[in-house]
């Protein structure tokens, strides 16, 4: 370590307590909560708990969770499960704070013996009015079922940042949407009822996320025959995009440019976006700051393709 | 005081000084040397700028008594990508490289009695990777805490967790 001036009242401290790491020890629980919130919510509880009478009961007061469960092969996939539930369970219950920030749970829950239950008492143990960032990633591998996000959700509108990837759905399409601080959103396909419901109403978007396989979805909209719709908010507004490839369908999304600085679409499979790169193109000429990244995961159709196409 | 600590500005001043500005702000270390920086330097740091607000920007000579000489320039470095909007993951990167554990820590003091932000929570997920996947040990040795369980109670505190959340986290303590 590289040697340190100190001042007088550093030095004495330094003597007093026979080095600066007490001064860590010094700082409010609300701060060292902070370094744990930064943690997978496992190690908060198992570890850190074990530090010191002090330290004992920090994660209670966390408003930050990180819940993860990887699926493994070795046949125990079940009893895992369950022990992570357990877990799950055990410090959502034992929390002393009532409000939770940021809440971001991946799971199979096709290991569950009551499938989606735990996963839904689980959001909606965190939606909150004070709910910034929600991150949802729910797998099944035998993809017969799917997380139905609460209606409860659309009342969150502190949330900043949404993340929903996996075997979810969200209606929104007859309730209407406002996420009025909404920045940052990764959708994968499918999960909405209405795109276009849930992304007008997300009027300070700056960053989206968007991978979508089958352009179905757009082409069963009705859409107006002018490529722009605009929504009543002046400075808001959504354009389509015609792919001649595709016949008359309309297919994709950039939308709110006026505000967003990010857009990362991910097609699939690469010849789609083989016919839509002039068109971001000709976007990105006209909106200079925007940064539309187009990116060809071909690797992932395996996985998530469907077979609607060809 | 602001006179006093002004006039050994231009003896002590290590950083570069810009001529056109009278608005520069001078930060004095806790170790008495004057770092001068923009304005606008000073608005990443909250405390800084409360400080410059309260006293309707007369006060441009701010003491920062908790912050070393050597503590300073990274928060400034800091500050300076971040206005320029140049906080990426490699600039992250490289600035984590450069500093041990002590350091690490210091920042995070520094960064909170500042009131910086976005340097706090970044230094917050510096600390938490790096005591991530540790030994229970390892982490009282990292923060310099002192075990105050007793032998007993630490046993049966480990055997309640163990029935928790078993399957959750022994493999971490294991492997430490």
């Amino acid at each position: 370590m590289a040697p340190k001036l100190l001042s007088g009242k550093r030095q004495k401290e330094v003597e007093n307590h026979g080095g600066d790491t007490d001064r860590i020890s010094s700082l409010p629980d609300s701060l060292l909560c902070h370094i744990l919130s930064f943690l997978p919510t496992k190690t908060s509880v198992a570890t850190t708990s074990l530090v010191s009478r002090r330290w004992r009961h920090l994660w209670q007061h966390l408003q930050v969770f990180y819940f993860a469960h990887d699926s493994d092969e070795s046949g125990q996939g079940s009893k895992m499960f369950e022990k992570f539930a357990f877990f799950v369970n055990a410090v959502l219950a034992f929390r002393k704070s009532r409000d939770i920030r940021k809440f971001e749970l991946s799971c199979d829950i096709a290991w569950s013996n009551h499938r989606c239950d735990c996963a839904d008492m689980w959001t909606r143990a965190a939606i909150n009015p004070y709910l910034e960032e929600l991150s949802l990633n729910i797998r099944d591998y035998t993809g017969e079922i799917n997380l139905l996000l609460p209606r409860s959700l659309l009342n969150c509108t502190n949330l900043v940042s949404l993340s929903l990837v996996g075997q979810i759905k969200m209606n929104v399409g007859h309730f209407g949407v406002y996420f009025p601080s909404l920045k940052w959103l990764k959708l994968q396909a499918e999960i909405v009822d209405s795109e276009i419901v849930l992304l007008s109403g997300c009027p300070v978007l700056e960053t989206l996320q968007h991978n979508f396989f089958v352009p179905v979805t757009w082409a069963e909209d009705p859409l107006p025959p002018s490529q722009r719709l605009k929504f009543t908010d002046g400075s808001f507004s959504w354009t389509f995009l015609e792919v001649d490839s595709f016949g008359k369908q309309t297919l994709g999304i950039i939308g709110n440019l006026q505000s967003m600085v990010d857009a990362c679409i991910d097609f699939f499979p690469s010849q789609i976006s083989e016919s839509v790169d002039p068109i971001l193109t000709r976007i990105q000429g006209s909106y200079n700051e925007l940064d539309i990244q187009l990116r060809h995961l071909t690797s992932k159709v395996k996985l998530y393709y469907y077979g609607k196409l060809h | 005081m602001a006179e006093e600590v002004s006039s050994q500005m231009n003896s002590l001043s290590i950083s570069e000084t810009n001529p056109s500005s009278s608005a520069t702000i001078s930060l004095v270390s806790g170790d008495d040397i004057v770092f001068k920086v923009e304005p606008t330097i000073a608005k990443e740091m909250e405390t800084v700028q409360s400080f410059i607000d309260e006293t309707d920007g007369k006060i441009t000579t701010i003491p920062l008594p908790n912050i070393s000489s050597h503590d300073l320039p990274y928060v400034i470095e800091y500050c300076e990508k971040s206005i320029a909007g140049k906080i990426t993951k490699e600039f992250e990167a490289e600035f984590v490289k450069k500093l041990n554990n002590e350091e690490v820590k210091e920042l995070f003091l520094a960064a909170n009695y500042l009131n910086i932000k976005k340097l706090l929570d970044f230094l917050s997920q510096v600390i938490a990777d790096r005591i991530a996947n540790k030994s229970v040990e390892y982490v009282r040795r990292y923060f310099g805490i002192e075990n105050d369980f007793t032998p007993e109670e630490e046993a049966k505190l480990r055997e309640e967790l163990a029935w928790t959340f078993t399957g959750v986290d022994p493999d971490d303590e294991d492997e430490n």
